[in-house]
């Protein structure tokens, strides 16, 4: 009984948390705008947008971390349901003494991905897009791996900060970006095929201009020289899954229903954004992280914003709003199930 | 120089002579009702001795020993290093004065209750009429587990400097809410919170004004207060978290998370052999958790200032978070924003009188019990 008194505090805590970020909105959102245009629920100015999605990413935090602990805790039971530690032993190989560093790294990289995803959405596309874009990215079940102490946080940071560089034909900086996440994951080689194609959206002839092209070649080389000095002397280590070559995934349905609910959603989308050629990086991000999910048999995406920006540009309001309500109904089930495997130790992977 | 002439000239410019009459009358009837209560108790009329040990519970102790003799680094004395020490200096400073130092410290008590209603009464005037301000400081007086405000215990004297912290931050004045948020830091473990609000203040105020000033950076004095106090335990045992140390050797006590701290005090009032401190400790504290946060959301829905509410959270899981948690009812007796939101729903009528009369019964409930030594820390 003991254990659910804790519960409801943590929960009481939580929804006073989430009142509080809308005070704190409503706080800076006056000086802008004395009352919500028309009752409406969205607002009008930019600055209520990005307040509006820092809330959405925030509160989506929050409630994937009570989330977490609450599920695994009636997963476990005879574990002590407070400890912290124990819980983060579940996620993770890394030291005990690291994981809360770890849980701080990973958390706060992916609220900056999430606040740079908006800037980069609102700058190409407009508020609307950006807002719909956060509020899908932060309700899909796959955003909390990012909470555990791996490097798919900081994989998703690179990428999205690689993605708005090479939108604003910043070559260099991208290639630079591109090259970091390349020495953290192999399979961020992926995003040179974004930088050419942004640079072919850009018109860039290489007969004329070769540099951003010369640039572009950055990543793959820097891959090559660390697999050649890696201690493994194995080209293939970046690409290297232990667990496919074991063949044991395909029995964890856990593993295959999101990357077939995933690839099915890419296809359309990308039928969708195939011909406009301004969303064809979307598209092309789309059928990557499908290849990656099918080859790798990952349960998550590894680009996992380009889903949420493609079925936002794609879709109507109110179209839009009724895949909000199911991307929310497949967050809580698909929290559940993973939570419930990870707890089992049968593992998912990512 | 002008900002402590500030200061004052704030604190008599206009004396409120209501909150003045408010504040004696109830301090005269606490003792009176004080003494009547060991009178009972004994059986006989009580001796000033007896009359004052009655107030000399808990904590009281290791505060008049600092004042009297500093920080001691042998025996039992030495655990007194948990206290903080700006109280016992204030003591110290009423005991050449006065002398003796049970009296100074009922002294520095009372002149505390004083200034921080007069303080209290201004600030919640800032946002709300006369009205609230009232019932505010009423229910300040009145809260269940306000006895600790009459005590030789930091309660009256922190919820005066956190008051006079807020009200400055309010106001603007940079430089004396980091003053005083320095002293708040100096007298308590959650002194460092109020930093919280005065931040807040200070991002809302700027951006509200479109003003940045330089005067703002003063607020970093509050975490200061701490650092003296992490200072002291190096200076004496080349350990910053020395108290910790003691606290863990002495009180059991460990950092932990308000939930843990929930779940142990639910599992403690379970237990046949702490009978007594089920009704005075361990049940009214998880009932009083729930409550500040049912508070702190009509708080919220009422729009009471977003950083009264931010600083309260804060306030109330830190003070939840120790691993062996005896005094949650008396850390959150010194949490102000809880009583401007009592004195908010205590505008109407038939509120107030619902309100008045449920704080007067749970007062003399647990006063009696502190009075009566019955285990309330």
């Amino acid at each position: 009984m003991g254990e659910y008194i804790g519960y409801a505090g943590m929960a009481s805590v939580s929804i006073l948390l989430i009142f509080i970020c809308i005070a704190i909105l409503r706080d800076f959102r006056v000086l802008k705008n004395a009352k919500f245009e028309s009752r409406s629920l969205l607002p009008k100015k930019r600055e209520n947008y990005l307040l509006s999605a820092i809330f959405i990413i925030l509160s989506s935090r929050l409630i994937i971390f009570s989330y977490l602990i609450m599920t695994y805790t009636f997963s476990c039971k005879g574990k002590s349901i407070f400890d912290l530690g124990f819980l983060l032993d579940a996620f993770s190989t890394v030291p005990h003494e690291q994981e809360l560093f770890y849980f701080i790294i990973n958390n706060c990289a992916f609220i900056l991905s999430a606040i740079l995803l908006f800037l980069i959405v609102e700058k190409k596309w407009n508020n609307g897009v950006a807002l719909n874009t956060i509020a899908i990215f932060c309700c899909l079940p796959f955003t909390v791996l990012n909470v555990m102490p791996r490097t798919n946080a900081i994989i998703l940071l690179l990428s999205i900060l690689c993605y708005g560089l090479s939108m604003r034909r910043k070559w260099a900086f991208a290639v630079i970006v591109a090259a970091f996440a390349v020495l953290i994951d192999g399979r961020m080689l992926l995003l040179t095929g974004v930088i050419l194609n942004e640079m072919r959206i850009a018109k860039i002839n290489p007969k004329k201009d070769l540099m951003p092209y010369l640039f572009a070649v950055t990543p793959p080389i820097i891959l090559l020289i660390f697999c050649f000095f890696s201690p493994r002397g194995n080209l293939l280590i970046p690409f290297y899954q232990p667990f496919v070559i074991e063949g044991n995934e395909l029995k964890t349905v856990i593993n295959f229903i999101p990357i077939l609910i995933y690839c099915m959603s890419a296809i359309f989308v990308f039928f969708f954004h195939y011909n406009r050629k301004q969303n064809s990086t979307v598209a092309i991000l789309l059928i990557f992280t499908c290849m990656i999910g099918v080859f790798s048999f990952k349960a998550g995406p590894i680009f996992e914003f380009a889903l949420p920006l493609a079925l936002a540009l794609t879709l109507n309001k109110w179209v839009t709003r009724v895949s909000l309500v199911f991307a929310m109904i497949f967050l809580a089930v698909g929290l559940t199930i993973f939570m419930t495997y990870i707890a089992a130790g049968r593992g998912v992977y990512y | 120089m002008s900002i402590i002439k500030t200061f004052f000239k704030e604190l008599f410019a206009k004396p409120q002579i209501k909150i003045f009459l408010l504040t004696l009358f109830w301090l005269c009837v606490a003792y009176a009702f004080a003494y009547v209560v060991n009178w009972v108790q004994f059986a006989r009329l009580p001796s000033i001795n007896d009359y004052v040990t009655s107030f000399a519970r808990g904590d009281t102790g290791g505060y008049l020993d600092i004042a009297k003799n500093g920080y001691q680094t042998v025996g039992d004395a030495a655990l007194n290093l948990v206290f903080y020490p700006l109280y016992p200096i204030a003591i110290k400073a009423f005991s050449f004065l006065f002398v003796d130092f049970q009296l100074s410290g009922f002294m520095v008590t009372i002149v505390s209750i004083f200034i921080s209603t007069q303080f209290f009464s201004k600030l919640v005037k800032i946002d709300y009429s006369n009205k609230v301000a009232f019932y505010a400081i009423s229910s300040m007086l009145l809260f269940p587990f306000s006895i600790f405000m009459l005590t030789f215990q930091t309660e009256s004297f922190f919820i005066m400097l956190s008051i006079v912290t807020a009200y400055q931050a309010r106001k603007g004045n940079w430089i004396l809410a980091g003053l005083f948020g320095f002293l708040t830091a100096l007298t308590r473990t959650q002194g460092l919170l109020i930093f919280i609000l005065v931040i807040y203040e200070l991002i809302y105020q700027s951006y509200r004004s479109k003003k940045w000033t330089l005067k703002g950076l003063a607020i970093l004095f509050i975490p200061m207060g701490t650092g003296v106090y992490l200072i002291i335990n190096k200076v004496l045992y080349n350990n910053f978290f020395q108290f910790l140390v003691f606290q863990e050797k002495n009180w059991h006590q460990q950092p932990s998370t308000f939930w843990a701290s929930l779940c142990t005090s639910f599992n403690y009032s379970q237990m046949p052999d702490w009978h007594l401190q089920n009704y005075l400790i361990f049940i009214p504290q998880i009932i009083l958790f729930f409550f500040t946060i049912v508070v702190l959301l009509y708080g919220l829905k009422k729009k009471v200032r977003t950083s009264y509410i931010i600083y309260s959270l804060a306030f109330l899981i830190y003070s939840y978070s120790p691993s062996w948690l005896l005094s949650g009812g008396r850390y959150l007796s010194c949490l102000f924003p809880l009583f401007i939101i009592f004195g908010v729903f205590a505008e109407r009528e038939h509120r107030k009188f619902a309100l008045m009369l449920t704080t007067i019964l749970l007062f003399t409930f647990f006063g009696i019990a502190y009075l009566c030594n019955f285990g309330i820390w």
